[in-house]
């Protein structure tokens, strides 16, 4: 064997370098692409800038703004509540048809996996606005309604606030939550479940004490992969929200473009993906303690 | 298989409620086609009768097919990359690796940095390192931004594939690359589709990223965007939601052909796997 | 093993993908350096009639890149961006001058330029020095209200801004995003000057816009939305362009542009040249070609606004003056409303009128 044949097999029988190896194309891609966006974020957000001149002396006045001035508190805290909202209604309502698709049908999968992603290949835009036809005064619902007489006037609580945001989002991310939920329960091995209803299990009980658990890491994953970009989502709000459903993104948007203030947008989204991040770990930590327990 | 005969597993309501899922996911959607075919520029309620000019202004908008055109090229190129890319993240991860934890932070970063912020941010890089913009630079951010929920995916479905298995099979003398051609591979298919399918939409959806970072050619999210600010523009992008629709639909029926003309085997397969 | 779900989304991928890798696009982004120009517009205007002028003088077509809202496309070329010629509005072009992104146009080798309005050409600040403008008109739009006749008949006769005050229509007014046409908006409704505005002015128009924030049932991010509204029924009255009223009429809902006592706003939007622009005279060239006859033609036809361009709309017959509801007199009509400029301390403004709309 050649030198280089036998460096190669040390190589690759080292295991710790072989994972590195594989590793190391994405792990370049997202150094590559990710150290400008977090360096310029942090960098910024010690800056100031009034009009069109920067200030780079470093400061923490933004992040005294950041966190004071109550517009982004209270932004935020809605922005919270509605990515919440959002996401437990994703995961409620998507699980029974992921375990659906994992179980109940035999044949034709992929086809069920398409019909599923289809709505998603209309453009973002054109299915928020296919909402404000479904919600609007003379929309799908009102004009129902109205023909059967149950109302005599279009109902104008249903669009402009933070409930069709809710819902538009709700459709929006249905796929996000949907395909990671059904890869993990895919995996379960019906032969499990066999042998639990062999030993007497009911159905609910098998579904308790195997599928949940089983299926746990694809729910978590499905939660964070909805509640992430719904938190920064800003066009749904922008769209169907009037003015009660204006949520944090639109302010970070704001100061990167009207505002003009690249530092305090810097400053509010380092403190918003921190606090996320916070988040996410404690609800992932939280998760996998309740899994453990019901095991 | 006695899966079949597993006693219940939820019954005819699943059944139901899955069609009614299917009926939520559509309703929103199939409004759009219904509308294209209005004669008028505004979607209300009551219909105002029957035409097909929005058609026949859309096919002669060069610059919507243009856009959809791109959208759909870019989506593709950036769903395959960052499927293989999150393949083999996914595949390091789910195992003891020093540095794990690191690792796993840097592929899910995208997912939190704001999009305006990794838009504006790529886009300096690119000028600081004279890159000039186009389709290619858009493939690049929206790769970033799909990294996450492709690796996502895949580590739900690489949870639990023995490592045993791969180690067998290279004991038994199959290389790296044919261990993982005929024994990871299969096992992990059903997300390597789901990836595909899930960064698929994510490319094709987002708007931020492809405005800031595209040269002259556009994509569709940014060009509708653009039209919004004209009113009778707007039946223009019901009839393109409709004709992706369509094209979609025929999709799903070549993939049930195939199927049946394939003896009718499950896509993919029902159960694989020992754990 | 069956992989054949994966073969078919493979093959489709890969059919999409593989012209993406074909069409070599360094190749082409290099193609930019001889010069071609790039024109940076709002979507409409990179439609073939702008560039016809060009095409026939240099054989070739310039690069076309659209934006939605000028503040994106001002983000956009502070990061780096580089196209040639841009088009932003006259109360937004100062700020993109005072980032060094702008470059004077000589406008003595404008074969157009003396086809545009006088009041036009004569824009307060556009001017460089002798033969150079900073900014060459395009076009020019109003910003009043379009109400529903039929909704609110006591109006008719009695044109007033005050309708989106009117506690009868509560919940079924709109009003445009845009600090730049809702803020002087209703600082002229209360008597103030938007454009010199002192603190005091300030806390008093923040006050009104705290009551107009009550009467809102949406802040329209575009055009469509107000529209829509509108013809549902939904809105009774909006603070809108003309264009939204011209796509109202045309579609037969019984609808009026006010035109009070008080005069209208008017927004100019116009071209501006980059100040590392590859090829002087292409650019100049592309400028010319946006507002030559045939762009002001098309613009008549398509757009809803007016063109800037005088010459080719006066010889339009009367019936196209009516539809886009203004007097053959474009000059005069133009003297008598009051220009849509740069408001000062725009930062301050847009962040007042974010909380102000979020309820706080």
């Amino acid at each position: 064997m050649s030198v280089a044949g036998r460096i190669e097999q040390r190589l690759l029988r080292s295991e710790a370098a072989r994972n590195y190896l594989l590793i190391s194309p994405t792990m370049t891609v997202l150094v590559f692409a990710l150290a400008a966006p977090l360096a310029l974020m942090i960098m910024y957000s010690f800056w100031r800038e009034s009009g069109l001149v920067l200030d780079t002396n470093p400061t923490l006045a933004q992040y005294a703004v950041a966190t004071t001035r109550a517009i982004y508190r209270v932004l935020f805290l809605r922005s919270l509540a509605i990515a919440s909202l959002v996401t437990l209604t994703t995961v409620v309502l998507g699980y029974p048809m992921a375990y659906f698709l994992a179980f109940r049908v035999k044949r034709g999968k992929f086809i069920w996996l398409l019909l599923l992603s289809i709505p998603f290949w209309t453009s973002y835009l054109l299915r928020v606005f296919a909402w404000k036809i479904i919600l609007g005064y003379e929309g799908l619902i009102n004009s129902g309604l109205l023909r059967l007489g149950l109302v005599s006037q279009p109902l104008d609580f249903l669009l402009y606030n933070a409930t069709s945001v809710v819902i538009a989002l709700t459709h929006s991310y249905a796929a996000f939550t949907i395909l990671p939920i059904y890869v993990s329960l895919e995996k379960i091995d019906p032969a499990l479940l066999e042998a639990a209803a062999d030993l007497g299990d009911s159905a609910f009980q098998r579904f308790l004490r195997i599928v949940l658990p089983l299926s746990l890491p694809g729910v978590i994953a499905a939660a964070v992969l909805t509640f992430v970009p719904v938190l920064g989502d800003y066009v749904t709000p922008t769209l169907v929200g009037g003015s009660d459903g204006l949520m944090i993104a639109n302010m970070i948007q704001v100061q990167f473009g009207r505002a003009n203030n690249w530092p305090l947008g810097a400053a509010l989204a380092v403190s918003s993906m921190a606090l996320v991040a916070v988040l996410i770990i404690l609800f992932v930590q939280a998760a996998q303690l309740a899994a453990a327990k019901i095991r | 298989m006695r899966a079949a005969s597993l006693p219940s597993t939820g019954g005819k309501g699943l059944v139901l409620y899955a069609m009614l899922y299917l009926a939520f996911l559509y309703i929103p959607v199939l409004l759009l086609p219904l509308f294209s075919f209005n004669n008028s520029v505004f979607i209300a309620f009551p219909l105002s009768g029957f035409t097909v000019k929005w058609y026949g202004a859309m096919a002669a908008d060069e610059e919507m097919r243009a856009a959809l055109w791109n959208s759909l090229q870019v989506a593709a190129v950036a769903s395959l990359s960052s499927t293989i890319l999150g393949l083999l993240a996914a595949k390091v991860l789910v195992r003891r690796v020093p540095g794990r934890a690191l690792f796993a932070g840097l592929t899910s970063l995208p997912l939190f940095i704001p999009d305006i912020v990794l838009a504006i941010a790529l886009l300096m890089l690119a000028s600081k390192l004279e890159i000039p913009l186009s389709l290619a630079t858009v493939v690049i951010g929206h790769i970033v931004i799909c990294i996450p929920f492709a690796v996502a995916v895949l580590i739900s479905r690489f949870h639990g594939v023995d490592e045993d298995l791969e180690e067998a099979s290279r004991d038994l003398g199959e290389n790296a690359w044919m261990t993982f051609w005929r024994v990871t591979f299969p096992l992990v298919l059903p997300g390597i589709v789901a990836s595909l399918l899930l960064t698929f939409i994510v490319s094709f959806d987002d708007f931020l990223i492809a405005f800031f970072l595209c040269g002259t050619d556009t994509t569709l999210p940014v060009y509708i965007w653009g039209e919004l600010r004209f009113p009778y523009k707007l039946p223009n992008v019901l009839a393109l939601g409709s004709i992706i629709l369509v094209a979609s639909g025929s999709l799903i029926a070549i993939a049930e052909w195939l199927r049946r003309f394939g003896g009718g085997r499950s896509c993919p397969p029902v159960r694989v796997g020992y754990r | 093993m069956h992989r054949a779900c994966l073969a078919i989304a493979a093959i489709v991928l890969g059919a999409l993908a593989l012209p993406f890798f074909a069409t070599p696009r360094l190749i082409r982004a290099q193609a930019a350096s001889t010069g071609t120009p790039t024109l940076f517009q709002w979507e409409d205007y990179t439609d073939p009639p702008f560039l016809a002028e060009y095409r026939k003088t240099y054989g070739e077509a310039p690069k076309t890149a659209i934006f939605g809202d000028e503040d994106e496309a001002f983000a956009k070329m502070r990061a780096g961006f580089k196209p040639d010629v841009m088009g932003p509005c006259y109360y937004e072009y100062p700020r993109w001058q005072e980032a060094g992104l702008l470059q004077p146009i000589d406008i003595t080798k404008l074969r157009n330029w003396s086809k545009i309005s006088p009041t036009l050409r004569n824009l307060p600040g556009i001017s460089a020095g002798p033969g150079k403008a900073w900014f060459v008109p395009l076009y020019w739009g109003n910003t009043s209200v379009t109400y529903r006749t039929d909704l609110a008949p006591e109006y008719v006769g009695h044109e007033s801004w005050n309708i989106l005050f009117d506690p009868k229509y509560k919940g079924r007014i709109a009003v445009l995003e845009g600090v730049d046409d809702t803020v002087p908006f209703v600082a002229h409704m209360i008597g103030v000057d938007p454009y010199n505005m002192s603190p005091a002015d300030w806390q008093k128009v923040q006050a009104k816009l705290r009551a107009l924030v009550k009467q809102l049932r949406f802040v329209a991010s575009d055009d469509t939305s107000l529209a829509q509204g509108l013809a549902s029924g939904e809105l009774v009255a909006a603070m809108s362009w003309r264009v939204t009223y011209t796509t109202l009429k045309a579609e037969g809902k019984r609808v009026a542009y006010m035109n009070p006592p008080g005069g209208v706003f008017t927004y100019v939007c116009g071209l501006v040249m980059h100040k590392d622009a590859r090829n002087y005279d292409k650019a100049l060239a592309l400028i010319d070609s946006s507002i030559s006859d045939q762009g002001a033609d098309y613009m008549i036809k398509k757009s809803g606004d007016s063109p800037a361009n005088g010459f080719q709309l006066a010889k339009e017959p009367d019936a196209v003056f009516q539809s886009l509801g203004i007097p053959r007199d474009m000059d005069a009509f133009l003297k008598s409303g009051i220009f849509q400029r740069r408001l000062k301390n725009k930062d301050q403004i847009v962040n007042a009128w974010t909380e102000i709309r979020a309820g706080l």
